[in-house]
């Protein structure tokens, strides 16, 4: 063996020292590596969310609650499936709108016919028009995943299974039942398109259908509208005229009826009472004409009337009594002096004549 | 150097520290080998795919189920992977005469989904080709299902009279028996759209404004007959009751009158004494309520009392 020179062997020891540092940082390395790969299999479901494992392809069927969990990187992927309803809308049946119409609220001007390219409607069993905007409450049944499993775009799959349930639904309602009975559209319009969900076994339930935009009729038509609308308040303000007035009638019949029977029980009181009352009279008189003769009556009747004269004449106003014979001349006038001055005048001739 | 290197190996440390670096590094290109070989030859398929295995870029193996599967690495056998999950084809909106001969605008769609990967790409290749000949196909099939419904097979207020699920039976059928030729399988297809041409449109709208303005008036007309009637009914239940009551008064009347008939009956036993009581008590009643002037003769009863008492009067003037 030869001995090295010192040169030599202090460049030697640095050799073995660089490769020594370096393959413990290599070594370093290839640790956090592997602590970043592990590392790299956990993940996260929000509180709206659930998971799934997909390992090789095929999902596990244990559920993930919202929380941290981990899976084997590479190997497994997570499957985050989103738990809240998801709201359709579809404007499909509806007037074609520019964005300062949308922002509006107002429905478009059209005049003439509705070009089918453009403007969307619904046809009604008795075909006529009406348009509508819907949107459609759906959430995913569980398992979660059978809905996003099952088709590529489930948003486009309800789309149009919600637009045929609407075309069935109008197909065989008159056009005044459909805009008055809305609800009754919804729930069938609702019905069938659950029915064809489940059919197609598409994970999906239908929770809710409402009126985007109101069932309305074109604006074509829409005064026509009003105009039956505006009649059947005028009929309905009509009849309440009529109820009124024929309370009021059987209300004054009541009153008046009551009158009627009032009168009478009171006649009916004086009736009996005059009689009773004329009875007892005649029968306090019977006795003392009995006893004398004509002079005696003529005088008791005398004197009955001189009773019934008694008083009276104060509240009477003025009493003429006039000759039994000779012709009698009865003059109205307004004017008392000019009627004073010819009986006057009258009187001085007759006494002049005299 | 050779000197230096043998020196440089020599050492125990180094012999440790150069030993462990070789098994590390034999561990990690194993290691990248086998993925490399894994990555090569594995393939997974997903539960919503299924794979066809191309050899030279021929289709020979299909794989359906999900999962890990193997094959030769590429260029030998590479793998194209499918989506077998429901579509949505929507078919344009055509105008089409039915049975009857109404034109009718009618928009059709297509839930389908590719059955057979392998035949899929043999006779298609891809999604888009796919789209464009199942509209081909709507097309042709379409216009004959309409024409051969009647217009009221389509909007009829008889609900028993529409004849939507068989249009659409008959489309399905139709679509289904050139779709499996095709590798695709169709799994629905309904009418989303039904209209009319735009001149039609127009006499829509004149003949609802019409049914409007004849039901405005109906309503009003019904209205009046309807207020005429209450009017009429309160009027006639007034005029009942108004009878009952004045039975009902009558009846009274009648029951007083029996009651004072034995008082008159009593005072028969005198008629003239009778008859004077009466006369002075009209006499006191009418002089009790007027306050106004009265013009009377003797003759008039009860002033003929006052007969005897105006001769006398005459009789001392004369």
């Amino acid at each position: 063996m030869t001995e090295r020179l010192p040169s030599e062997s202090r460049a030697a020891d640095a050799l073995e020292e660089a490769v020594g540092l370096a393959f413990r940082v290599l070594k370093g390395i290839i640790v956090l590596l592997g602590i970043l790969f592990l590392g790299s299999g956990f993940f996260t479901l929000e509180s709206h969310e659930v998971g799934y494992v997909r390992r090789l392809g095929q999902l596990d069927t244990e559920r993930l609650a919202p929380g941290i969990h981990w899976r084997w990187p590479v190997v497994d992927d997570a499957v985050r499936v989103d738990t809240r309803p998801r709201t359709v809308k579809l404007d499909g049946f509806d007037l074609y709108r520019t964005k300062r119409e949308i922002a509006e609220g107002t429905d478009p001007k059209r005049e003439g016919g509705l070009d089918p390219a453009r403007d969307g409607y619904l046809l009604t069993g008795d075909a006529n028009i009406v348009h509508v905007e819907l949107a459609v409450l759906v959430a995913r049944r569980s398992p979660h995943t059978e809905a996003d499993l099952r088709s590529v775009d489930i948003d486009a799959v309800t789309a149009v299974l919600l637009e045929r349930a609407a075309v069935h639904s109008a197909a065989y309602r008159k056009v005044e039942s459909l805009l008055k009975a809305k609800t009754s559209f919804l729930d069938s319009t609702r019905q069938e398109l659950q029915a064809s969900l489940t059919a197609l076994e598409a994970g999906l339930e239908v929770q809710g259908l409402q009126l985007a935009r109101d069932l309305r009729p074109s604006p074509q038509t829409k005064l026509a509208f009003d105009y039956v609308g505006q009649a059947s308040q005028q009929a309905d303000g009509l009849r309440a005229s009529a109820e009124r007035l024929a309370d009021r009638i059987r209300n004054q019949a009541v009153v008046e009826a009551a009158r009627v029977q009032a009168r009478a029980s009171s006649r009916a009181i004086e009736i009996v009472s005059d009689a009773a009352a004329d009875r007892r009279q005649f029968d306090a008189l019977l006795p003392s004409l009995a006893k004398g003769g004509p002079e005696r009556r003529r005088a008791l009747e005398d004197r009955l009337l001189a009773d019934a004269l008694n008083g009276a004449f104060d509240k009477v106003g003025e009493v003429f009594l006039v000759a039994e014979e000779g012709p009698l001349r009865i003059r109205l006038e307004r004017d008392v002096t000019k009627v004073r001055r010819e009986l006057q005048d009258k009187v001085r001739k007759e006494a002049g004549g005299e | 150097m050779s000197d230096l290197t043998t020196e440089t190996r020599g050492t125990p440390e180094a012999a440790e520290s150069g030993g462990a670096g070789r098994r590390l590094t034999l561990t990690v290109a194993i290691a990248v080998v086998i993925v490399l070989i894994l990555r090569m030859t594995l393939f997974t398929v997903q539960d919503h795919e299924a794979a066809v295995v191309l050899t030279f870029g021929k289709p020979t193996r299909e794989q359906t189920t999900p999962g890990a599967s193997a094959k030769a690495p590429w260029p030998i056998q590479r793998v194209r992977t499918v989506d077998k999950r429901l579509r949505v084809l929507k078919g344009p909106l055509e105008e089409v005469a039915t049975e009857d001969g109404r034109a009718v605008v009618v928009g059709t769609f297509v839930l389908w989904r590719i059955a057979s990967p392998q035949m899929f790409l043999e006779k298609l290749g891809d999604v888009g080709k796919a789209t464009q000949r199942l509209e081909t196909i709507l097309h042709t099939h379409q216009a004959a299902a309409i024409s051969s419904t009647p217009f009221e097979g389509l909007i009829s207020v008889d609900r028993s009279k529409l004849r939507y699920r068989q249009v659409e039976a008959a489309l399905k059928a139709a679509l289904q028996g050139e779709a499996e030729g095709l590798g695709l399988e169709v799994e629905m297809v309904g009418i989303r759209r039904l209209g009319l041409p735009k001149t039609a449109t127009e006499s829509v709208f004149e003949r609802m404004r019409k049914d409007r303005e004849r039901l405005a008036g109906a309503i009003l007309e019904r209205g009046r007959r309807t207020a005429d009637t209450i009017r009429h009914k309160a009027q006639a239940e007034r005029n009942d009751r108004l009878t009952v009551a004045q039975v009902e008064a009558r009846n009274i009347l009648s029951k007083a009158e029996a009651k004072a008939r034995p008082h008159i009956q009593r005072m028969a036993a005198d008629p003239s004494l009778a008859l004077h009581l009466k006369k002075v008590e009209a006499l006191k009643k009418i002089l009790a309520e007027q306050s106004t002037t009265l013009v009377f003769t003797p003759q008039n009863s009860p002033f003929d009392l006052l007969r005897r008492a105006w001769k006398r009067t005459e009789e001392k003037r004369k």
